[in-house]
């Protein structure tokens, strides 16, 4: 599916699509390459199980935001039932999109006077 | 199995899990993920790991694989519910499971609660039916066609209803019955065995060749005794194995058939093993050996069956038999009865022609002790009822109790099931509404509602299937009236009770679940969907508040009464101290001390050896200690003061005892001395009586220095009175006792050593080693501390409190959650008036008064209606309760408080929360 809408429209992302995208910055990865980067990225904080894990690709890709692709030279070909992934324009451009976003969330709660919440009417 | 096959398993683990997802899921991802699955466990480090990670994969497959269904559902090709045209059936069923599944999923407490008490509803039935099962209905599984099998007695009275006959009078039966097919009988002893290695004491019994065929067995290896094998007295010496016994000895080795075992001095031919689950034909005993009746002086016990011999087998007055029988078709018991009485009483009149004797020697006792000689008479009981004969009443009346107590406790579930269903039902009246408004038909929205109700009625019933096998585990540590230990009796999960049970469940459960279903798809649509917030139709739930009170109240009460008794029975006066004693019993003429010189001989070294027992601080031997069974024999009255001979005769307990045994037991003098070690052979006969004997003897009060009229003897002077004890059981009254000195002679065989210590426990096992440091060859039967067997006789009282106590607090608690669901679902419904009221100045009681009065009316009312039905119920309980009334204040005010205290707790959240309702908020969201 080819993006059609904008960035922001797929904010805030999930934990896992989020951690997915970051984990296929560099380079493409397969699916327990993936798990691997997310454990050792978050320092085994967060940990994909293959299902969580295989929802969240199936959604990424149909949002545009990964694609399939061959194969990096330097992998080993042991199993062929491997199917390599690698981050879209689109999810860079989300991904940056979320990051900011974030970024503004803490600004804006590091202004805030912490530990003097308003009284709830 | 090699890490390979491990992970192997593994793989094929995760492929069965992948049927979780949506099909098209499936085909796209499934061989990358089960690729990664593979990759992620070979990588575990260690087993833990491993194990720790495919938990965590099933977790995710099920959780991932619901909402990915969820999501495939969601974006199904849209047809309109009206019209479900190309819709099939099936499909529209599997979408409205998908949506039951996902709907119960948002509600994890009330799916808790529901599954919880249904299970706990389910579970206990099933196990408490099934011990039903196993005690009173079908107690014999092995036995073939049971209806017909019979077990014969001597009708007897008082303390001892069904008596044995003897070995002519079975033989004449067995003659002439023409009710019968077949009659066998059966003796039980105990005796020395060596067998693998081991000596040991074991229960055999002794039955005629013919039992196992009656009964129907067949042997699991070699065979099982025939009619040729007890034709001759003493002549066959083989011997037929239980399943246990096989087990134990044998580790089930075939080649243990033609072996020999040594019973007494004699060798045993292994002929074969009885058929698994085959205890023999009573329910309270566990026999691990069957040899030929005619055996049964040949097993080297000594005692009376050596002195009898072979006359046991022709003498009238030997009752040692007990009779199996099988009826012919279309014969009832009481017919068999009438013609058995009928041979017993011809075999009588020829005995009495041939020698002039009086009866046939058998010698019966009324209730007060005094001796019948009646004609005899024969019962016939169902064996199906004869397994379980003693203290039959007890048994009987104390399995309807958990019975009850059951079926209130699924009763009380299927009360709390509804009451959480009505609940869930008004919640989503206006959800069922929008759906209707918007198309869904009446029958799809009944058919949603169905499945969900089902969907929770089957993990009800599931989670029920452990709790049973769960209370089945815990039964088997408890003993029932009757001397049945439940760890021998094959506890079974029964099906049709289990089937039962779960079908109450789904029918309570649909039943509830549906109800508002009805409701909200006949009413007026737009009438539903304003309602929200009025809140009307509160009573079922209170009323349903009610009678969960009420029924719990009653199980409070029932397990407060039956606690009361266990420490009214625990800290009964047994008229002595039971905690410093310890005892262990001998058998010596089982071993081959004939004479009595040669077990006296042995007796002096035991007490000796035992008095240097760091601790021990006195030592005596007896024939019986307390509590054990006392055997009682017929003793002449005292002549009345008036000199006309007696003509009275008491039923006394005979004990003999060393001249310490009273220090021992701490058992005071009353009147007169203590034996010394001067009343020997030599001195003129002494007794010593207990208060009991000396009221029952003596009246007047004046029995020291009298005669009583003795076994076999001349008469024995009464020298000292002692305070009365229990002796059979700490719920006995007290009976009449005389103690004989053994310095005098051996009228009992001296069987128990018995200490006195500070540490009983340590003394016990010090004992043990002592004693049989004395003679290797004597086996060192029944080590026990007094105390404990204090806890074996309250057991039934051990057993309803625990249960009825687990049941109890179970339905407190479940009561609770009812009385805390009624009025924070109150609470919620009204939130718009209770503001409006607080908006207008209600104060905090008007608020508390509007939001508890219905739910404290219900409970008041359900507690005086489950008052009402504990005071009626209590007096079905007046057999096992000792040492309390059935109405004792202080079990129904601990019963009536600890109900008070759970509904103040359940109902004071909600209240308070409703007083704290901000008017502004509330108003603004409507």
């Amino acid at each position: 599916m080819p993006p059609s809408q904008s960035p922001a429209a797929l904010l805030p992302l999930s934990r896992d699509a989020l951690v997915i995208l970051l984990a296929l910055g560099d380079q493409p990865r397969h699916g327990y390459g993936i798990m691997r980067d997310v454990e050792a990225r978050s320092q085994g904080e967060v940990i994909l199980q293959t299902g969580a894990l295989y929802r969240a690709l199936k959604r990424l890709l149909a949002e545009g935001l990964i694609e399939e692709c061959h194969a990096p030279s330097e992998a080993d070909s042991a199993d062929a039932r491997r199917r390599y992934y690698r981050r879209t324009r689109f999810g860079a451009a989300v991904l940056d999109a979320e990051v900011e976003r974030m970024a503004r969330l803490v600004r804006a709660a590091r202004r805030a006077a912490v530990g003097k919440r308003p009284r709830l009417a | 199995m090699t890490s390979e096959n491990r992970s192997h398993s593994a793989m094929a683990l995760y492929r069965a899990l992948l049927r979780c997802y949506p099909r098209a899921f499936r085909d796209r991802f499934g061989e990358e993920m089960t690729s990664a699955f593979g990759d992620a466990i070979a990588a575990c480090p260690t087993r833990g790991a491993r194990v720790n990670f495919l938990a965590s994969a099933v977790v995710d497959a099920v959780r991932s694989g619901a909402a990915e269904r969820a999501v495939a559902w969601r974006s199904r090709p849209r047809t309109s519910n009206t019209h479900p045209a190309g819709d099939t059936a099936m499909q529209s069923i599997m979408q409205d499971l998908r949506f039951a599944i996902r709907s119960l999923g948002r509600r994890p407490g009330l799916v808790t609660a529901v599954v919880l008490t249904l299970a706990l509803g389910v579970g206990a039935n099933t196990a408490i039916f099934s011990l039903l099962d196993a005690v009173l209905l079908h107690p014999l599984p092995a036995v073939a066609r049971t209806d017909e099998v019979v077990a014969i007695y001597r009708a007897g009275s008082g303390r001892t209803p069904y008596q044995g006959v003897s070995y002519p009078l079975f033989q004449a039966m067995a003659d002439h019955t023409r009710s019968l097919r077949a009659l066998a009988a059966d003796a039980g002893t105990t005796a020395a065995v060596r067998i693998a290695g081991r000596a040991e004491e074991l229960d055999i019994r002794c039955v005629s060749g013919n039992f196992f065929s009656l009964l129907g067995l067949r042997a699991q290896a070699g065979r099982l005794l025939t009619p040729s094998d007890d034709d001759v007295p003493g002549a066959h010496a083989v011997v037929v194995l239980s399943d246990a016994m096989w087990t134990s000895a044998f580790n089930r080795r075939p080649s243990a058939v033609g072996s020999t075992i040594r019973i007494g001095e004699r060798p045993f031919t292994i002929i074969g093993v009885a058929p698994r689950g085959f205890r023999g034909t009573s329910l309270s005993g566990a026999p691990q050996l069957w040899v030929p009746v005619t055996m049964l002086t040949s097993l080297g016990t000594g005692g009376l069956l050596a002195t009898i011999g072979t006359h046991a087998y022709t003498l009238p007055s030997f009752t040692f038999f007990s009779l199996v029988g099988r009826l012919r078709p279309t014969v009832t018991p009481s017919a068999a009865a009438a013609e058995l009485t009928t041979i017993a009483k011809n075999v009588q009149r020829q005995a009495a022609g041939r020698s002039g004797a009086r009866g046939n020697g058998v010698v019966t006792f009324d209730s007060r002790g005094h001796v019948v000689h009646a004609t005899p008479r024969i019962s016939v009981v169902p064996i199906v009822q004869a397994a379980a004969l003693a203290d039959r009443g007890s048994l009987v009346r104390f399995v309807t109790i958990l019975v009850v107590v059951v079926a209130l406790t699924l009763l009380i579930a299927c009360v709390n099931v509804a009451n959480l269903m009505l609940v869930r039902g008004s919640e989503r009246a206006h959800e069922l509404g929008v759906r209707a408004a918007l198309g869904a038909s009446r029958s799809r929205i009944a058919r949603a509602l169905f499945i969900e109700s089902l969907l929770l009625a089957l993990l009800g019933a599931a989670a029920g299937i452990g709790v049973g096998l769960l209370t089945m585990h815990l039964l088997s540590a408890f003993t029932l009236p009757g001397g049945i230990r439940l760890d021998r009796v094959d506890l079974s999960l029964d099906g049709r009770v289990l089937a039962f049970a779960v079908a109450l469940a789904i029918a309570t459960a649909l039943l509830f679940g549906l109800v508002p279903a009805l409701r909200s798809s006949r009413a007026d649509l737009a009438a539903v969907i304003a309602a929200r917030g009025t809140g009307k139709r509160r009573a079922p739930r209170g009323i349903l508040a009610g009678v969960q009170v009420a029924l719990s109240l009653l199980l409070l009460v029932g397990a407060a009464l039956f606690a009361r008794s266990l420490r009214a029975g625990l800290t009964t006066d047994l008229g002595f101290d039971p905690r410093p004693i310890a005892a262990v019993d001998v058998e010596l003429d089982l071993h081959g001390y004939s004479t009595h010189a040669r077990s006296a001989a042995y007796f002096d070294e035991a007490m000796a050896r035992a008095r240097r027992i760091h601790g021990v601080t006195a030592v005596a031997i007896a024939s019986q200690v307390p509590l054990g069974r006392l055997l009682e024999f017929p003793l002449k009255g005292l002549p009345p003061a008036d000199g006309t001979p007696a003509d009275s005769t008491i039923s006394a307990g005979f004990v003999a005892i060393s001249p310490e045994y009273f220090s021992v037991l701490g058992v005071p003098l009353v009147r007169g001395r203590a034996f010394t070690r001067a009343d020997t052979h030599d001195a003129p006969a002494v007794v010593m009586v207990n208060e009991a004997a000396a009221r029952a003897f003596s009246p007047a009060g004046a029995i020291l220095g009298k005669t009583l009229g003795m076994l076999g003897g001349d008469g024995a002077r009464v020298v000292g009175i002692v305070r009365d004890t229990k002796y059979g059981s700490v719920r006995d009254e007290h009976i009449p006792v005389v103690f004989v000195p053994i310095t005098q002679g051996n009228p009992m065989p001296v069987t128990s050593i018995i200490t006195r210590s500070e540490h009983p426990a340590a003394t016990l096992a010090a004992l043990r080693r002592t004693v049989a440091a004395i003679d290797p060859n004597v086996s060192i039967d029944n080590p026990r501390l007094v105390r404990d067997q204090i806890d074996t006789v309250l057991m039934p009282q051990r057993f309803g409190a625990t249960l009825l106590g687990i049941f109890a607090l179970i339905s407190l608690c479940v009561s609770a959650v009812g009385i805390y669901g009624v009025i924070a679902y109150g609470v919620s419904q009204r939130a718009p008036e209770i503001a409006v009221r607080i908006a207008l100045g209600a104060r905090h009681m008007d608020i508390l008064r509007l939001v508890l009065l219905r739910t404290a009316v219900a409970v008041v009312v359900g507690g005086v209606v489950g008052l009402a039905a504990s005071v009626a119920a209590s007096r079905t309980l007046a057999r096992f309760l000792y040492g309390i009334t059935p109405l004792d204040a202080t079990a129904f005010l601990g019963a009536v408080l600890l109900l008070a205290i759970a509904a103040a707790v359940a109902s004071c959240t909600p209240a308070v929360r409703a007083t704290r309702i901000d008017p502004m908020t509330t108003l603004r969201a409507e």
